[in-house]
């Protein structure tokens, strides 16, 4: 053991003699590893971000077309709704006995680009992403009156609004300025939302009673002429009949109806629907941008395999500076054994602390910009720093820093007294 | 029966892989205990490798090679290993030290690798018989000193030293003296041969240059005992 430990020691020294070579090969292992890390991170907080977009919502509800199509335009503003759902079959759902609360959208018109969302005070109580989190906002109050408009944060820094602002909502969600302009009824932003990291930050909201009050004196899809048009200070809220939704989020009051509920609203016979659960679906089209992950994993392996052989390289180099030192081991006893495990001892313990300082570099990396990360890219981490797959991967290096110690560990094991003393190193 | 010879080697023929012809082919060589032996011959003839054949790191194709009665040829690779540990010194032309260790870690070197070597001395042992050889060296005050700030001749001093402790039988000198000027060679193999004499150690030597021969016991020519040769 003594014995053992006295060899150990004598690895040691010989190591930090090449402190330079030393430092090379540990710090090429420790920032492919905090690559891989890193890049590993991205994805897994790219899938986090995606799938979870929406949570807490058993489904979502809209008119019948494709399940991709109605979650990219409830979570992901992007296309449009086909068809409406009438008052009154939404009614109908949201006063079904097993559901617990519904979030109308009602979509269709823009500002300058970013989405208008209709909706009601569910949405700021209920909607729910990445878990738990929910709508907050970081100034004022949610837009339950007729022209409040609450903007996501992206909207808001974009656009340099503030509380008290009027906004101008432009009819039919387009890029840039829309033709028609429900110029004559601005609103005037009540709230501005917290940075949420989803698309939830690029919407401005306005109440239901919104929506109908900027249509109110239009017909079929044109703006009315002057003498038609109503003021918008002769319209009071009370006055408003709802009419037509895009979509519905919905939640059940026991996880066990969602399926029994879906088929229901399926086959609803007043109205052709569609009902999905989101997260299926999100998993769906993940699975469906699957390259993305497969490029990144790629990358990664990839950097590994650059800093193993940075590492092989900085060995053998050592190693013909080394071949007096083997000499010597060999001519006081050492076998080639011996001297194989030396240096395969070597190769690991520098593997390890690349590895170990890797993941140091990766975590301290990460949590240092972690606020940055989550404002700037969107980029949110749920769960454990270390996941069991980093694990694996950390396993996976260190095994191949070993194996490829063998390499120079084999090599040195061959050589002769002679090979490493007449050399005039 | 014990016999009175630490070196006889018979019919040895040893022959580099690639090589045309061998090397070494020595029908008989004995060297007794406590002989002090000088063996000459050029540059290029075979010394070294003969002395690799004689520690157990080469392996002759034919022949026997036994030191202290035991067949090297006949052990296992980690038989000699542990043998060489037990009972050789080697001793190199140059570059016989680790250059990251202290003059005391590297003559206790070799009691790292060989238990058994250690096994002779007790902890106490080793520091007081390091001592003793670092004084009559004249390492007295360097113990500690790294070996790279060290003379060449105080280096080729360490590494007698460190052939020495824990008593090994069979010295192997490999030139040692040929990077050492004149005056300090003889001197230098005046202290190896009071150490060698005080325990009764066999001394091996090879070199060269023959200006030395005559402080030897015995004095051998490589050519006469060797019939290969590199040609
Ligand atoms: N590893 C080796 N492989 C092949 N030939 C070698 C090897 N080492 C030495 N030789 C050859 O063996 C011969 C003897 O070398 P060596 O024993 O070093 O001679 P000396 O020590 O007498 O100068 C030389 O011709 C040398 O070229
Ligand atoms: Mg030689």
């Amino acid at each position: 053991m003594s014995d053992l430990m006295a060899f150990l020691r004598l690895a040691l020294k010989s190591l930090r003699n090449r402190k330079f070579t030393t430092f090379l090969a540990v710090l090429s292992i420790a920032l492919s590893t905090a690559l891989l890390l890193s890049v590993e991170r991205t994805r897994r907080a790219t899938e986090e971000g995606f799938t979870q977009s929406i949570s807490q919502t058993d489904l979502i509800v809209g008119a019948r077309s494709g399940p991709i199509n109605l979650i990219l335009y409830t979570i992901f503003n992007m296309g449009s709704a086909t068809n409406n759902i009438s008052w009154e079959s939404y009614q109908d759902w949201k006063k079904n006995s097993s559901v617990e609360w519904t979030i109308p959208y009602s979509l269709g018109d823009g500002h300058r680009g970013f989405r208008v969302v209709a909706t009601d005070e569910n949405f700021y109580e209920h909607y729910r992403f990445r878990g738990d989190q929910g709508v907050e906002l970081a100034q004022g109050t949610s837009a339950l009156g007729l022209w409040d408009v609450v903007l996501g944060s992206e909207v808001a820094s974009q656009l340099h609004y503030q509380l008290g602002d009027r906004v101008t909502i432009a009819h039919g969600v387009t890029r840039g300025e829309g033709i028609q302009q429900h110029d004559d009824k601005p609103f005037v932003v009540s709230g501005i939302m917290k940075p949420t990291g989803t698309a939830l930050d690029t919407s401005l909201y306005i109440s239901l009673y919104g929506m109908e009050a900027i249509h109110m004196d239009w017909k079929d899809g044109a703006a009315p002429t002057r003498d038609k048009a109503i003021a918008a200070s002769s319209i009071r809220l009370e006055d408003i009949k709802l009419g037509p939704i895009t979509a519905f989020f919905l939640r059940t009051k026991s996880r066990i109806e969602t399926l029994r509920l879906q088929r229901a609203i399926n086959t609803y016979k007043e109205e052709p629907l569609l009902a999905i659960i989101p997260g299926a679906t999100l998993s769906d089209l993940w699975r469906g941008l699957g390259y993305i992950e497969q490029a990144l994993k790629m990358i990664s392996w990839m950097v590994i395999s650059v800093g193993l052989v940075a590492m092989l390289i900085a060995i053998l180099t050592s190693l013909n500076e080394r071949r007096r030192e083997m000499s010597i081991l060999r001519s006081i006893g050492a076998g080639p054994g011996e001297i194989a495990a030396l240096l395969v001892f070597e190769s690991a313990l520098l593997a390890a602390v690349g590895v170990l300082i890797g993941l140091g570099l990766e975590l301290s990396g990460f949590f240092l910009l972690k606020g940055w990360l989550e404002s700037r890219f969107g980029l949110y981490l749920v769960g454990s720093p270390v996941t069991s797959m980093d694990l694996i991967y950390l396993l996976i290096i260190f095994g191949s820093g070993f194996f490829i110690g063998l390499i120079p560990a084999i090599k040195a094991s061959r050589l002769a007294l002679k090979d490493g003393l007449t050399a005039k190193v | 029966m014990e016999s009175d010879k630490i070196i006889e080697l018979s019919q040895v023929c040893f022959q580099y892989p690639g090589a045309k012809s061998p090397t070494l082919k020595i029908s008989q060589l004995d060297i007794f205990k406590k002989e002090k032996v000088f063996l000459y011959g050029p540059s290029g003839s075979g010394k070294s490798t003969l002395l690799e054949v004689l520690s157990g790191i080469l392996q002759p194709q034919q022949g026997e090679v036994k030191i202290l009665g035991e067949n090297l040829v006949k052990m296992t690779s980690h038989q000699r290993d542990r043998f060489r540990a037990n009972h050789l010194g080697y001793i190199f032309q140059s570059f016989n030290l680790i250059p990251y260790l202290s003059v005391e870690e590297n003559i206790t070197l070799p009691l790292v690798l060989s238990p058994s070597r250690r096994s002779k001395l007790t902890s106490a042992d080793v520091s007081a018989e390091v001592e003793r050889l670092c004084q009559h060296l004249g390492l007295g005050d360097l113990k500690s000193r790294g070996v790279t700030q060290l003379s060449v001749g105080q280096q080729q001093r360490v590494a007698v030293a460190r052939a020495l402790l824990g008593n090994p039988e069979l010295i192997l000198a490999d030139e040692p003296t040929s990077s050492l000027d004149h005056d300090h060679r003889e001197r230098f193999i005046r202290l190896l041969f009071e150490e060698c004499e005080a325990r009764g150690t066999t001394v091996l030597f090879v070199s060269h240059d023959r200006s030395l021969e005559k402080i030897f016991t015995r004095s051998l020519s490589f050519n006469e005992i060797n019939q290969g040769g590199a040609e």
